[in-house]
């Protein structure tokens, strides 16, 4: 009887485990096997504790359960949302310091230029466009001018559009998520970080897009 | 029933025999848990794939590695079929196979005590393996839930105080590039003509969801002072220099 209680068991467990189907999440398989589980250990005590067993045995295996099994449902539980929020934490840190790198590396790009457009010896003999050409030479539209700085750096800048009064980058993060999950991104990417920054003699307009 | 069998079956319900059974099987799972532990770490597969009575651990070590894959710039990661293997082996065993055991193991000792049968040693050690194995849940259940929810509140509280001071440090790189434009600008566009004097910031600058901002502007130099707004005591205090560098990070109150 005990090899068919086990068999019983695994089988059923093992079903509600592979039932659920999610690539990066191992959550909700283990749920379900869990709630099963769950009914499978109060069934095999309902069993198991019959007669011979007297109302003392019983009453002690029964609040013993009844403590234990919400015991660990909440560590479970517990664990389920805390490291959830971890995950989702990390990824709003990850944006948090995205969004900041952006915010530093776009406008020390754009403000060099200004800086030098403005003060031009003998007035302003060169355009923006002229200036910001003598920087990054051989940068066309649609050119990432970004270089990483590290292992996984995922951020490109984008030129997106070249004139003689005005400079627009985009800056992109690969895999970072933004607030909306339908943006279309620079490259073709849909929902990552993005901000549009854009230099005239005036100064940098910043436009955070996604 | 016949009353003398009844009160002779009650008797036999936690005989001594039992209660020693009972502590030796809780001696031995603590043994198990917090001596023989460190032996199993030494194995290079343990952090991998280890042996835990709380498998949802495996599962929240794996969400938050997928995390910090996501973080670092990386593809989300996949939980491959043998992390998955390894989480479910470790559920069926604690949870399937060490119960059934334990009251099966049990029960067939208590059945066979009641007709006099005297070899048991089988259901016994069915008995002590599924029950050491059952225990190894069981004992430090209640006390895990209530660290887990004591870990879980510190640790959102302790994230709510970085969090509010990442946010503000954002702010003051914002703050910094419109100090540094304002110098570079010439006086006719409404800049400092190559001076901070005369800056202020304004509007969503000087004010944000986080916290206020306020300079103290000279020629080359900004001296800036942030106070959070969600913790009053909490400032950041450091100077915009001429290249509009943040520097001289100060941090008071709860952020320091």
């Amino acid at each position: 009887m005990m090899f068919l209680w086990l068999i019983v068991g695994l089988v059923l467990v093992t079903i509600a485990f592979f039932l659920p189907g999610s690539p990066q999440d191992v959550w909700p398989n283990l749920n379900l096997a869990g709630i099963v589980a769950a009914i499978y250990i109060l069934a095999l005590i309902a069993y198991t504790l019959r007669s011979p067993f007297g109302k003392k045995a019983q009453a002690i295996v029964w609040i013993i359960t009844l403590l234990t099994l919400p015991a660990l449902g909440m560590f479970w539980t517990g664990m389920d949302t805390t490291s959830h929020w971890q995950h989702n934490k990390l990824l709003s840190i990850r944006e948090m310091i995205g969004r900041g790198i952006i915010a530093a590396e776009v406008s020390d790009t754009l403000l060099s230029v200004l800086d030098e457009y403005h003060n031009q010896k003998g007035g302003k003999k060169t355009t923006l466009h002229q200036v910001f050409q003598r920087r990054y030479p051989r940068v066309m539209v649609g050119d990432n001018i970004h270089l990483p700085g590290y292992p996984g750096d995922s951020l490109r800048i984008f030129m997106s559009s070249l004139s003689d009064d005005a400079i627009m980058l985009d800056a992109q993060e690969m895999y970072v998520k933004g607030r909306d999950p339908a943006f279309k991104n620079f490259n073709g990417r849909t929902g990552m970080v993005q901000e549009r920054y854009t230099l005239t003699a005036k100064g940098v307009h910043h436009e955070s897009q996604n | 029933m016949n009353p003398k069998i009844e009160s002779d079956v009650k008797r036999a319900e936690f005989s001594p025999e039992f209660i020693q059974v009972l502590i030796a099987l809780t001696g031995a799972t603590l043994l198990l848990v917090f001596v023989f532990e460190h032996v199993f770490k030494l194995h290079t597969l343990y952090e991998r794939y280890f042996f835990t009575p709380f498998p949802w651990i495996i599962a929240a070590g794996l969400t938050i590695a997928d995390g910090l894959s996501k973080f670092s710039g990386e593809q989300p990661a996949v939980v491959s079929q043998g992390e998955r293997l390894a989480v479910l082996a470790n559920f069926l065993i604690i949870y399937v196979v060490a119960p059934t055991m334990f009251f099966f193991g049990w029960r067939h000792r208590r059945l066979l005590q009641d007709q006099g049968e005297g070899r048991r040693t089988l259901w016994t050690f069915i008995l002590i393996v599924g029950g050491m194995l059952t225990f190894s849940a069981v004992i430090p259940a209640i006390p895990a839930a209530i660290a887990q929810r004591a870990v879980s509140t510190s640790l959102r509280d302790a994230q709510a105080v970085q969090g509010n001071k990442d946010l503000m440090i954002n702010d003051l790189n914002v703050l910094a590039w419109s100090a540094r434009q304002y110098k570079i600008l010439p006086k006719s566009l409404g800049g400092g003509g190559g001076s901070f004097v005369g800056y202020s910031p304004t509007g969503e600058i000087a004010s944000t969801e986080e916290g206020t901002y306020s300079v103290e502007a000279s020629a080359n130099v900004c001296s800036v002072n942030a106070r959070s707004k969600k913790y009053p005591y909490a400032t950041i205090r450091l100077i915009i220099d001429e290249r509009g560098k943040l520097q001289k990070w100060n941090y008071g109150g709860p952020f320091e």
